[in-house]
């Protein structure tokens, strides 16, 4: 909760509007009773706090009269009688509202994620993850703020202010009216200052990110800060941004400052004029004792609510500024859910004529290719990097849509296919898995269709089990962020598992073992042939030696099909595919010769980027 | 972030740590000094108000004397006009204070981190040294405006409120230090109990947000596996395991504020039928009651937010721990003696590992005498860009010498011998600031020298092209510079030091061909009659070497000029048609 931070950019804008409010009905709505209970509870712990003042007037006229111990204590029991009620309305306003506006926060929160999940691949390549994390945290605690411990506030002090300023009108119109100016001048301040501070809180919290990321920059640069001699001067250039930084906050504090103190000189302003009119009309008798104390008692009372009318607008303006970022989400458009047409999915693939962008503005990533795969048969797809082989994978998991009529399975245009059901005969292990920080299990579990069966089976094949064994919880062992204690072949490997649990028509092999030794990965692939009898294979590679097993070659240059064939017949036709042919067999001979064999596979990359 | 470790909170009160942060309030002590006596100052301007309404309320008023009434309101007004302003100007004063302390350390910090040795960066991810020079050195503001001045203050305001508490009647002032232990219960039950309960939160809403992040990064999985549903529940759970969370928080905090008030509503209902039966029985006058009230909210005032101080005290120490970590970690060791560079270069047996485990370099021997131009050529991960970071003595080699002009380079001050040493980098790094300073990097160079390099390095016709030419922010919006503009500059900074020795780890990115030959050109340049270390790729960076190194495995496989390697047949040869040849 004090950890809120709104979001920047959008406070610095004008007043957000108010009409996404219709947003939160549903989720209202189902609170309605709690919240009907708990503002009531609110009202009335207010309207307890509002009687004391009349116990004090009572208490201290009655000494004036020369009371008996008994009407003491009488006024002793009621202060603590009606603070015992304000305390027990108040706990249950602040649990019912608060733990209410909780379960709001709740499924709003798990209704955008919900959204999150149906958005399209091209919305994550618009917004940065950072920023989608915050509207789901804080953005949606600011509307949490807004509907809980504002709406509560707005009930408890507007009804303390009608209260208060009732209190002293009736016992003395004359007084209140003095009091009044000072008081509202509070606000006044508030109001004023209020917008000035908020800003130079923002200018505090930039300089602060400017001078986080001087330090960033120069944390991950030290090697040639070192190299160029160039400390003293980015200690010098950091000194900048610290006193900037320095010079920011005490502009914030010197507002700060003298606004508080403005209030406080305000509030007691108030009470001077009240000690001297209040006990120059006690002395000439126009006024008691009693009513005195209790017109005091109420004007304490009205200092909160002077300074909480602020306080409650910047909720409420934040609020709604979340507000309208959270809107901004759920109305972005999902995910087509695809056709309804059926498809058996004996998994026949064709590309035809396809040409893709991802967005209007780029160069196409796949020119006019066509190629098609018979049920069963391997195909290799090699190429350069940006070829746009990944692409192809891409499409035919739906990440993207396809243009109409491109893309076929089984002679239908994917586009008329469930989106789901496509997914589900789909098997795809990328180059860079993404892999969730669970145990190696669930991770590979993740990808099977009915739960955790045959887990087992696919670790086996995909030699991630020998691996496992070594580990002190074997395939339940956990595996960090995006599974950082495993090694890059690790994680390929844990992929591949969870590729083929799920038993896929198509398999979709995306430079998947390119960090698996080319021993293991001959080996492996070896054995998925058997499992994968019946099944289309999809293995973009770079090691042509792989290439080499597959039924067809295509070989992509460019985002077009420049070659396809067996592997013997490209060698001989002498193109591309030939020389990156010559230049794999010279790499291999010059790893080779080397003093050490050593560990890592020697540079890929360099073999297939010709200088 | 590391969650467990950012929230592991040790003891409030360490006296050593305090020691050591009091020695950075040293250098502004007169500012420090001031805070506290205008802390001073203003709450002795608050208690001077109940002194005054009790003279006012046991003289004219119980006198009835109208007239006599203003003095008092007069003082009155001047003790709350003095209070507002010395609040004022202490918020001002202890910022300032705060605030130069914290600048000071902030950049204590960041200098030591330019003096630590490299192999510190490897251990230390950079997320968490900014987190240290960031949020750390905030806890420690606090620790000085929080922490020691509202300290102060609050000493000051209970002796304060109790000694006008004891002039205004003493039984009372017995009976209200007997109802303390009730709130301090009370106070630190809560305090224990919220922390309990907010750390709870943090640490769900931590799980939340990772499982978020994970999902976001990892959306694309997700959608090819069909697992939304799947992951959607998983999501209700940890978000309603945090709701609970705080739901525990808001229960906590429900009770305490309630409990409170009625606490000081019992406690105002003792005082209303002790006092009242006090001015019945005449031992106590009407006014000395009332200050007695208004002096007793004051002593309560800073009891009740003891346990916010607590928490901020604690967070400020686990930092200062954290931070003075830093600062004792060992300055990179360095040599004294000033390298005279005439330009020899040698490795004797030279052997390295980063881990103490893997050898990057094994047994690794050459020489390169003045003006001689050496190439070391190999595959990625041969150990090439290792050879230059132990030449500029980013590390010491595990074993073996690095000799420069027949000095060890252990003896040489590391500072001067990469200013004598001519650098131009493959990823070309440009520091904040202008071309000109680009170029110049802190040496004195006059400009004409600038412009000539530029020149000479052909970089001359696209700086004039930028909007305020030399002196062009290299980091303003608009004034991107093409990654060959860039080596040109590079190339231009080296020629304007005019360094015995150069080191040249060539870029791999390819430019166009006219930037290429631009660039081919001002490097034959810059090389003339300097020592040069190339790593090269660019065949015609090869064959201008007068030798070659080929490294394979972190070891020299062979060693001769272009021509005879050529000929060999052996590994130099393979490189070399797989780099050119069969493209």
């Amino acid at each position: 909760m004090e950890a809120f931070r709104a979001p920047r950019s959008v406070l610095r804008g004008p007043h957000p509007p108010v009409k996404h409010l219709h947003r939160l009905r549903p989720y209202l709505s189902r609170l309605r009773a709690r919240y009907a209970v708990g503002l009531s509870l609110a009202a009335l712990a207010t309207l307890a706090a509002a009687a004391v003042p009349l116990v004090i007037k009572y208490a201290v006229d009655s000494l004036r009269r020369g009371p008996t111990g008994r009407e003491i204590l009488a006024a002793a029991g009621a202060i603590v009688a009606f603070a015992g009620l304000r305390a027990i309305f108040t706990f249950g306003a602040r649990m019912l509202i608060l733990t209410g506006a909780r379960r709001f926060e709740l499924e709003l929160r798990n209704d955008v994620y919900r959204q999150l999940l149906r958005l399209p691949a091209s919305f994550y390549d618009r917004h940065a993850a950072g920023d989608l994390t915050s509207r789901v945290i804080n953005d949606i605690e600011g509307v949490r703020m807004m509907t809980g411990i504002g709406l509560q506030q707005v009930v408890a002090t507007s009804l303390m202010l009608v209260m208060c300023l009732a209190g002293m009108f009736a016992i003395s119109p004359k007084l209140a009216l003095i009091c009044i100016v000072p008081m509202s001048l509070i606000t006044v301040v508030f109001a004023v200052a209020g917008p000035a501070m908020h800003r130079r809180s923002l200018a505090v919290q930039d300089q602060l990110g400017v001078v986080s990321s001087r330090a960033q920059e120069n944390f991950s640069g030290q090697r040639v800060v070192r190299a160029f001699v160039q400390e003293d001067r980015e200690v010098g250039r950091f000194r900048v941004e610290c006193d900037r930084y320095l010079q920011a906050n005490l502009s914030f504090a010197r507002l700060r400052g003298t606004t508080n103190g403005l209030m406080t000189l305000l509030a007691e302003l108030a009470i001077v004029a009240t000690l001297f009119v209040g006990g120059r009309a006690i002395v000439g008798g126009t006024m008691s004792e009693g009513d005195f104390a209790a017109f005091t008692a109420y004007q304490f009372m009205l200092v909160w609510p002077m300074i909480a009318i602020g306080w409650t607008i910047t909720l409420a303006q934040r609020g709604l500024a979340c507000l309208q970022r959270i809107a901004e989400l759920m109305d972005e458009k999902p995910d087509a859910a695809g056709g309804t047409a059926t498809a058996d999915f004996t998994a026949a693939v064709e590309f035809r004529n396809l040409t893709f962008r991802y967005d209007e503005t780029r160069e196409p990533a796949l020119r006019n290719v066509s190629f098609s795969i018979a049920r069963g048969a391997t195909v290799a797809i090699v190429g350069r990097t940006g070829a746009g082989k990944s692409t192809l994978a891409a499409l035919l998991t739906r990440l993207y849509p396809a243009p109409p009529g491109t893309v076929l399975i089984d002679g239908r245009d994917v586009n008329d296919l469930p989106a789901d059901a496509q997914r589900r005969a789909v098997g795809c292990v990328p180059q860079d898995p993404f892999l969730f920080s669970d145990t190696i299990r669930e991770n590979i579990a993740f990808g099977s269709l009915d739960g955790a069966a045959q887990t087992d089976r696919a670790a086996a094949l995909s030699r991630i089990a020998g691996d496992a064994e070594r580990f002190p919880q074997k395939l339940d062992q956990m595996i960090g962020e995006r599974g950082v204690t495993l090694s890059g072949g690790q994680k390929q490997r844990t992929a591949l598992a969870r590729a083929i649990v799920r038993d896929p028509a198509i398999l979709i092999l995306d430079d998947a073992l390119s960090s698996v030794d080319a021993h293991t990965e001959r080996e492996i692939l070896d054995e998925l042939r058997g499992v994968m009898k019946g099944r289309t294979c999809i293995v973009i590679t770079h090691r042509l030696a792989v290439a080499r097993l597959a039924d067809r070659v295509v070989v992509l240059d460019s985002g077009a099909v420049s070659e396809t064939g067996t592997h013997e017949d490209l060698v001989r036709s002498g193109r591309l595919y030939a020389k990156l042919w010559t230049r794999q067999q010279l790499m291999k001979e010059i790893t080779a010769e080397g003093a050490e064999d050593s560990e890592k596979p020697a540079s890929e990359s360099s073999a297939v980027h010709p200088q | 972030m590391n969650y467990a470790e950012e929230d592991a909170l040790g003891k409030a009160y360490d006296a050593s740590l305090m020691k050591r942060f009091l020695r950075y309030l040293k250098p502004h002590r007169l500012l420090v000094l001031l805070s506290f006596v205008l802390v001073f100052a203003r709450i002795g301007m608050d208690l001077l108000g109940p002194l005054i309404l009790q003279r006012a309320v046991d003289g004219p008023v119980k006198d009835r004397a109208i007239d006599a009434l203003l003095p008092y309101a007069l003082v009155f007004l001047c003790s709350v006009v003095g209070m507002s302003l010395f609040e004022v100007v202490e918020t001002w004063v202890t910022n300032l204070a705060g605030q130069r302390i914290i600048r000071d350390l902030r950049l204590d910090v960041y200098a030591h981190l330019q003096r630590v040795p490299v192999s510190f960066y490897d251990r230390n991810p950079v997320g968490r040294l900014v987190v240290r020079i960031t949020n750390d050195v905030e806890n420690l503001n606090e620790l000085f405006t929080s922490g020691l001045v509202a300290f102060f203050s609050d000493i000051f305001l209970i002796a304060g409120a109790l000694l006008v508490m004891f002039l205004m009647s003493w039984p009372l002032t017995l009976v209200c230090l007997a109802c303390t232990p009730a709130i301090l219960i009370l106070v630190l039950a809560f305090r224990s109990m919220a922390r309990a309960a907010y750390r709870e939160m943090r640490v769900r809403i931590a799980r939340v947000n990772a499982y978020l992040n994970e999902s976001v990064q990892g959306v694309r999985t997700i959608r090819m596996f069909t697992r939304e549903a799947a992951c959607a529940a998983k999501f209700d759970d940890l978000n309603d395991g945090f709701r609970r969370a705080a739901n525990r928080t808001i229960t906590v905090y429900s009770f305490f504020f309630p409990a409170v008030e009625l606490l000081s509503a019992v406690f105002v209902a003792i005082l209303v039928w002790w006092g009242g039966r006090s001015i019945l029985e005449g031992t106590l006058s009407f006014g000395s009651f009332l200050a007695f009230w208004y002096a007793a909210q004051k002593f309560f005032q800073p009891i009740r937010d003891l346990s916010e101080k607590y928490n901020i005290l604690q967070a400020a120490m686990a930092s200062s721990e954290r931070l003075f970590k830093i600062l004792d970690e060992p300055r990179s060791p360095s040599g004294a003696a000033v390298p005279t560079v005439a330009g020899e270069i040698a490795f004797e047996n030279v052997s390295f590992s980063y881990d103490g485990k893997t050898p990057v370099l094994s047994d690794v021997s050459f020489r390169v005498r003045p003006g001689e131009k050496l190439a070391i050529v190999g595959l990625t991960g041969a150990g090439k860009t290792t050879i230059v970071s132990l030449l500029l003595r980013m590390y010491d080699a595990t074993a073996g010498r690095v000799l420069v002009d027949g000095r060890d380079v252990r003896e040489l001050d590391p500072r001067a011998l990469r200013r004598a040493t001519g650098l131009v980098l493959q990823d070309v790094f440009l520091f904040q600031g202008s071309v000109a300073d680009n170029l110049r990097l802190g040496e004195e160079i006059p400009r004409e020298r600038l412009e000539a390099a530029a020149r000479a390095a052909h970089a001359d016709g696209f700086i004039a092209r930028l909007p305020k030419g030399i002196d062009t922010d290299v980091r303003e919006r608009g004034t991107a510079l093409s990654t060959g503009e860039r080596q040109l500059l590079s190339i231009a900074r080296a020629l304007a030091v005019d360094p015995r020795v150069l080191i040249l780890d060539e870029a791999t990115s390819s430019v166009d061909s006219e930037s290429e030959a631009l660039i081919q050109d001002a490097l034959a340049k810059l090389m003339t009659g300097r020592t040069c270390i190339m790593i090269a790729h660019r065949l015609s960076t090869i064959r201008s070497a007068d030798r070659i190194v080929v490294l394979h495995g972190g070891r020299i496989a062979e060693e001769g000029p272009h021509d005879a390697l050529v000929g060999r047949d052996g590994l130099y040869a393979k490189l070399h048609r797989l780099q050119f040849a069969t493209t």
